[in-house]
């Protein structure tokens, strides 16, 4: 647990850890047990306890943070003991969303970006892994696909490495969610040169074409289903998460209505545009179905599409807290992306930039449902997406934000309106906290153990935080590896 | 004044000083740093302490601090046996059948 040296201590002492499991076969899916109760006496007893394996992981990870260096004793402390902590989620689905399409993402990279959900007890990364950009996903069926539509071939995420990063969330208590994006934002599968997927639509296809972005399946070619069952097939084997997300934003007309050949098609059986839409999505969701797949789609799949949404999809809403009411009012269950897009205002976008207490002021359940729809409101996702970020500057973009996403979500309102003062937190108000307990410390506090743990969060603005030389404000201070840290 | 004062006490007389021009620069200021630094070492409440983030659902503690031991052992109790359900498309490194985590081996051993 600990990665250096320790003085034996004398006297009262924790010296030993027992943790008990109610049911260790249950498998991290959406909805596991994951609450816990910690308990820590004053002579350094420890119990855990924990209905599920999942649980007791937090708890390891809550008794990790009452845990602190102290250079006076040039040992380990656990201060303030006795401790009784008893904890649950608020939501069942608290998640990261990285983008490793518009820019790679190593495989150290995003496992560190697993670390870091865990430690703020984030349960799920929700991996954008496919876009019009790329399309870096070996795969044994298809293996030119991911070739030619990835960047390069070192920009390739092997069956290996998949496999790899899936064993890795899971060893941290990490579902690994992954999105494969279409209908649209799919250019990547045209470099790919596999035949019979792409729509015909020679404008939108062409080299020097800026709307790349636009080009589509085409979903009126019994070959795309074909190659979508083989396809999906695979990946629903590697990836043991119950859902899938398929994403189905943004699609274009445009592409679908440049095709002679999609026209007739629809001439042919009478059909519009938004049909066609339909329909493929009606197709695409039995089959993952056959697969064993829940599906997760982008609230325009809700908006568009929902007659034939099957009643497990999952409506991953980005267009405000009107549409998560409208689509767990209509029975869906839904999380919450709107608001918490933290690469806003630091990218190519135009909106103002999400500050921390921005998140915290932020609540993913909307007002005004009945205890049934607040059921179906699953939770919400902290999103990177990575026009602007790739491996050098996504630790920096990400964290320490999604550290008090990570709070956002997981505590209820009442925990957050007793430990963030003042509450809400504001842009006006940001600089006035009241004490050690108040979450401002607590976030300094937290981002000198993802440093401690290998992440590179940026710092924290204590300008006018007082005391500016609180002893969190300069991590190195209080923490011996943070100098030897190896920084790759 | 100040050579003998810390970074928090610094803090504070930055604080008085710019706040009140009665004590910058007094005999009294070290007497009222002290007696600053304690009002606000008692209003942290051990009940109120809290180093986690997220914050729990609930929690109590107390005061008094504990060492750490450099063996510091764990003991894993399981009241059901470990799935091991088997999947045939499941890859090796997943071999049993759900990838999991290492507490959830140790309760399989």
């Amino acid at each position: 647990m600990f990665a250096w040296g320790v003085h034996e201590c004398a006297g009262s002492c924790v010296r030993r850890v027992t943790i008990g499991v109610g049911n260790a076969s249950q498998v991290l899916q959406l909805g596991v047990d994951e609450s816990y109760t910690l308990t820590v006496s004053a002579s350094g007893d420890v119990a855990i306890e924990a209905p599920a394996v999942w649980g007791a992981m937090h708890a390891l990870e809550s008794l990790s943070q009452l845990v602190v260096w102290e250079n006076a004793t040039a040992g380990y402390e656990l201060a303030n003991a006795p401790w009784a902590i008893v904890d649950a989620p608020r939501f069942q689905h608290r998640a990261v969303m990285i983008d490793s399409a518009r820019h790679f993402l190593s495989v150290g990279t995003m496992n560190r970006q697993i670390d870091a959900a865990s430690y703020g007890k984030l349960n799920t990364l929700h991996w954008h892994a496919t876009d019009a950009e790329s399309m870096p996903l070996e795969t044994a069926a298809f293996p030119s696909v991911a070739a030619k539509g990835a960047f390069a071939r070192k920009f390739v995420y092997s069956i290996a490495q998949q496999t790899e990063l899936v064993q890795h969330a899971a060893e941290r208590g990490v579902r690994l969610m992954l999105e494969v994006d279409m209908p649209g934002h799919n250019y990547a599968y045209f470099l790919g040169k596999q035949s019979g997927l792409m729509a015909d639509c020679p404008n939108t296809l062409a080299p020097v074409s800026n709307e790349f972005w636009k080009a589509s399946f085409d979903p009126t070619n019994p070959a795309l289903y074909a190659f979508l069952d083989t396809f999906i097939g695979e990946l629903a084997g590697r990836f043991p998460e119950q859902v899938l997300h398929l994403g189905g934003d943004e699609v274009v007309y445009q592409c679908w209505n440049e095709s002679v050949k999609i026209r007739a098609y629809m001439k042919q059986h009478g059909m519009t545009l938004p049909q066609l839409y339909t329909m493929f999505e009606r197709k695409v969701h039995a089959i993952a179905a056959r697969h064993g797949k829940s599906v997760m789609t982008w609230d325009e799949v809700f908006s568009a599409a929902q007659s034939v949404l099957p009643k497990d999809a999952i409506v991953c809403v980005y267009r405000g807290v009107a549409t998560l009411a409208a689509a767990v009012k209509a029975g869906f269950r839904a999380v919450q992306t709107a608001g918490f897009y933290l690469n806003t205002g630091f990218d190519y976008s135009t909106g103002g930039e999400i500050q921390w207490y921005d998140v915290y002021s932020h609540d993913p359940m909307p007002e005004n449902l009945t205890a049934a729809e607040q059921g179906r409101v699953l939770g919400a996702e902290a999103c990177m997406w990575s026009e602007d970020v790739d491996d050098f500057n996504i630790d920096q973009r990400l964290w320490l934000r999604a550290s008090v996403f990570a709070e956002r979500v997981w505590s209820t309102n009442a925990t957050l309106a007793a430990r963030v003062h003042p509450w809400p937190p504001t842009r006006e108000n940001s600089n006035s906290v009241t004490g050690p307990a108040d979450i401002v410390v607590r976030m300094m506090r937290h981002r000198c153990r993802l440093l401690q743990r290998g992440i590179r969060p940026e710092p924290f603005n204590t300008r006018d935080v007082f005391p500016r030389r609180n002893r969190w404000a300069q991590c190195e201070t209080f923490l011996p590896s943070v100098h030897s840290m190896k920084v790759t | 004044m100040n050579g003998g004062l810390r970074g928090e006490e610094e803090e504070l007389v930055h604080e008085i000083s710019s706040t009140s021009s009665v004590y910058a620069d007094s005999e009294m200021l070290p007497l009222v740093v002290l007696a600053l630094s304690a009002l606000r070492a008692a209003a942290v409440d051990p009940a109120d302490y809290s180093p986690l983030l997220p914050a729990p659902l609930s929690q109590s503690n107390g005061s008094v601090t504990l060492g750490v031991s450099s063996s510091l052992a764990f003991e894993v109790n399981c009241t059901s046996a470990y799935d091991t359900r088997r999947r045939s498309d499941t890859p090796r490194s997943c071999s049993r059948g759900v990838c999991t985590s290492a507490l959830a081996a140790a309760c399989a051993a």
